[in-house]
Order: C-alpha cells, then structure tokens, then sequence
C-alpha cells in the first residue's frame, strides 16, 4: 500500500476523530446548533419550535425607529437564508448581505437593528424560554458596517 | 493511526473482500435510494444542483457494480455527494457527511488488495465507533439526559409518544403532554425512574459500545448491542437512511459477512419506500 495513501487515510481519520471535541467547544462557545456539522450530536438537544426574526431601522431624519414589515420578496428571502445560517451556526452566522440589502432599500434608515430569536429548553430548569440575538448596523459607503455598540434603536 | 486501527481487525485469516464488497453494494443502493427519496416528494422545485446529482447519483451507483468501473465511480459520487453537501450547508444531515467519508474511502483505496482492503475496513469500522462515542460525549456535553429533560420534551413529537409513553408514570406523562411544549412550557424535569434509567442509559450505551465493539472478545455482542440500540431509535426517530447506513457499517464488525440475502432484503425494502413515495404502495413515514 503506498505511503501517501496511508498518511492521508491515518491524518483524515485523526482530524475527523479530533473535530467532535472541537464541535462541541463550537457550540458552547458560538451556540452552534449540535444537530450539524458532523459533530454527532444529533438527539442530544431538541430542535427549536420557535424561530424568527424582527428587523428594526433608525430614521435619520427624526430618530425615530421602524419595524420592517412587509420586505420584498428579495429581501425576504435573504432574511430567511441568514435565519436559517443562524438557526445551525449561531454566532458564526452574520447578516452581512441582509444588512446591506435592508439599508440599500430603505435609504432613509441609518442604522439598523436584526433580532433572531429562538426557543430554548434550559437543561437545568427544564423551562422553555426565548433566546435572542442582536446585531447591529449602521450605513457605510460600502453597503452596511456591523457595530459593536447598539445605539438608540430599540 | 494504521497501527492502532489494527486492533479492529479480526482472526489473522480474516480476508476484508466480502465484507467489503457486502459494504459497498448495500451502501451504493442506499446512497441512489436517497437521493431518489428525497427528489420524488419536490419533484416540480428540484434545484438544477439537484437535478444534476440525482443524474449522476443514479449513474454513479449503477456503475459501482461494473468491475473496473468501481473506484471511478465512487470517486465521481464522491465529488457529487460532496457538491451537494456544501449547497445545502450549514443545514446538511450529518449522515451526508458520514456517506461523504465512506465514499472517499471506497474511491481511494482498493478491496481487493489484501493490504488496502484492510484498511478499508478498519477505517470504516473506526467511523462507526466514533459516531457512537461522539453521539454519546454529545449528550454529556449538553445536558439533556441527566434529568430526562429530552425525553420529556420529546412528548410533543407524535412518533415518540408511543415509544416513551409507557415509561412514565401516568400523572408525569399527563403533565408533560399538558405543556405546548413552547415559550413558557415547563418544567420539563422527570422523576419517573424507568424514564431516568432510560435517558441516562442513552449515552452510558453510546459510550460503552464502541468498546464492546473495539474489543474482539465481546465484538458480536456490541454488533448485537449496536443494531438494537439503533432499533429502537428508529421506531421512535425513523430515521430511515441514517439507520441503514449506520448498521451497514455495524456488519463489518462481525467474523464473517453477513449473507448478501442483506443486499436483496435492503433492495426490497428501499424499493417498498420509493413506491410508497410515488402512491403505488402504502408510504412510509420517514425523516
């Protein structure tokens, strides 16, 4: 059998043996779903029955903040691909391209503000809660900037 | 890697070949009947992606059980399984991935060469106890099994019902179906003790049968150990492809390969479910 069959047959069996502890850091770190990913971890938590997502815009000219409400079907469905990135990949997930596109459509909005949320059963209380997530933007000549700091929208 | 993997291997005179070629059929049959499975219920909004792998796919498994033909054509499922596994991503089942790894080591390596067929079989051994200890360290990890917290929540799924029903004491059972089992809802903690035992029997089996498998002694008895495990996980979570892929692998482990009646029984029952996909048979409910 030849060496390099070998090698890269023994180092893939090494890396796909390292990668479930890695999974699992990943999901206590970034709240990666354990369900993907090929970290085996299907069953080991239950799947959300709630998912979803709210979007709000600051007005530049008053301050004031908006819900976005009835998207175009463009930006429908890239809220739904971001949703559903973020269902499995949690904080890994960034509305990058959704953000971009909101701004690029309401051009009276300066800053917006994506909340994800999701059911979540607490191993510890058994209680089922929500579990949200906010990411903030602000317009940038290049489409939309990811802040670290929320501003006014809320 | 190679050296510790020579521990799966069975007596000396153990020849991998038939359990290898068992392997393959059962898994390419498997693979095509996925495929088909999941293009029949969408039919109309197939992808042009899909469209093009389900071709392939197709063309693919037919061309495994052509002789020179085998390790081009695992190859080319390879690099498709793989195309269709990153459209899909981060969503991609992880029994995909599991497909994936297993047809990177038929294209790759031979099974007819006594050294290479070795290894194939170790490596396809070494998956399926790591999936099962990974599955296991998983469920430690998060935390739903210490009180049966999963198993309570679970209630709400209608196929888990039946299975678990009878392992609650009745005015648990009553409370627990009660919730929505949304916002709110709770708390899913369980005090039933056949409930406990189960729940935390769930990943002490997980973890140990990778060792009842590793271990030659009591090998057949964590091959038996294993497909009744997964048994019962498919009468709950009927996770049809990810059972048959799981327990194909499960077969490597035994002395001497399962009769190739496997490969006829496998066709048989893959060909019941396509045919209920498509109305001419009852349907089977499946995930």
């Amino acid at each position: 059998m030849a060496r390099w069959k070998r090698a890269l047959v023994g180092g893939g069996l090494v890396l796909l043996t390292a990668w479930p502890a890695v999974h699992v850091w990943l999901c206590w770190r970034y709240d990666v779903s354990p369900w993907k990913l090929a970290g085996w971890g299907m069953y080991s938590v239950p799947r959300p029955r709630t998912l979803g997502m709210e979007v709000w815009g600051r007005d530049a000219a008053t301050g004031s903040d908006e819900q976005l409400r009835n998207p175009t079907p463009a930006l429908a469905a890239e809220g739904a691909a971001f949703l559903e990135r973020w269902r499995w990949l949690g904080h890994l997930a960034r509305p990058d391209r959704f953000a971009a596109a909101v701004l690029t459509t309401y051009p009276a909005w300066d800053r917006i503000r994506v909340e994800v949320y999701r059911s979540h059963l607490d191993p510890r209380t058994g209680m089922v809660h929500l579990r949200r997530d906010d990411r903030y933007y602000e317009r940038a000549p290049d489409g939309a900037r990811s802040i670290d700091t929320p501003g006014s929208p809320s | 890697m190679n050296r510790l993997l020579a521990w799966l291997d069975g007596d000396a005179s153990d020849d991998p070949l038939p359990h290898l070629r068992l392997f393959a059929r059962v898994f390419v049959l498997v693979l095509g009947a996925e495929y088909w499975a999941r293009a029949i219920p969408t039919w109309s909004q197939l992808a042009p992606l899909y469209v093009w792998a389900l071709g392939t796919v197709t063309v693919g498994c037919a061309a495994t059980f052509v002789p020179g033909l085998a390790r081009p054509a695992f190859a080319l499922l390879a690099a498709t399984h793989a195309a269709v596994i990153a459209a899909e991503f981060p969503a991609t089942g992880n029994h995909a991935y599991l497909e994936l790894y297993a047809l990177l080591l038929l294209a790759l390596l031979r099974p007819a060469d006594p050294a290479e067929g070795r290894v194939l079989r170790r490596s396809l051994c070494w998956l399926v106890c790591l999936v099962l200890f990974a599955s296991g360290l998983q469920k430690i990890a998060h935390g739903y099994y210490f009180q049966g917290q999963y198993l309570a929540y679970s209630l709400w799924i209608e196929s888990f019902r039946p299975v678990l029903a009878p392992l609650f004491r009745p005015d648990e059972y009553a409370r627990l179906t009660a919730f929505p089992a949304d916002l709110g809802s709770g708390p899913f903690l369980v005090t039933s003790p056949a409930v406990l035992a189960v729940s935390n029997l769930v990943y002490a089996t997980e973890l140990l049968l990778p060792v009842l498998l590793l271990w030659p002694p009591t090998r057949t008895l964590g091959v038996a150990g294993t497909l009744a495990m997964l048994a019962g996980i498919e009468v709950a979570a009927r996770e049809v492809f990810f059972g048959l892929v799981f327990a194909n692998g499960v077969l490597l482990f035994l002395p001497r390969a399962a009769p190739a009646g496997v490969v006829l029984a496998v066709a048989a029952f893959l060909a019941w479910l396509l045919l209920g996909a498509i109305g001419v048979v009852p349907a089977m409910v499946y995930h």
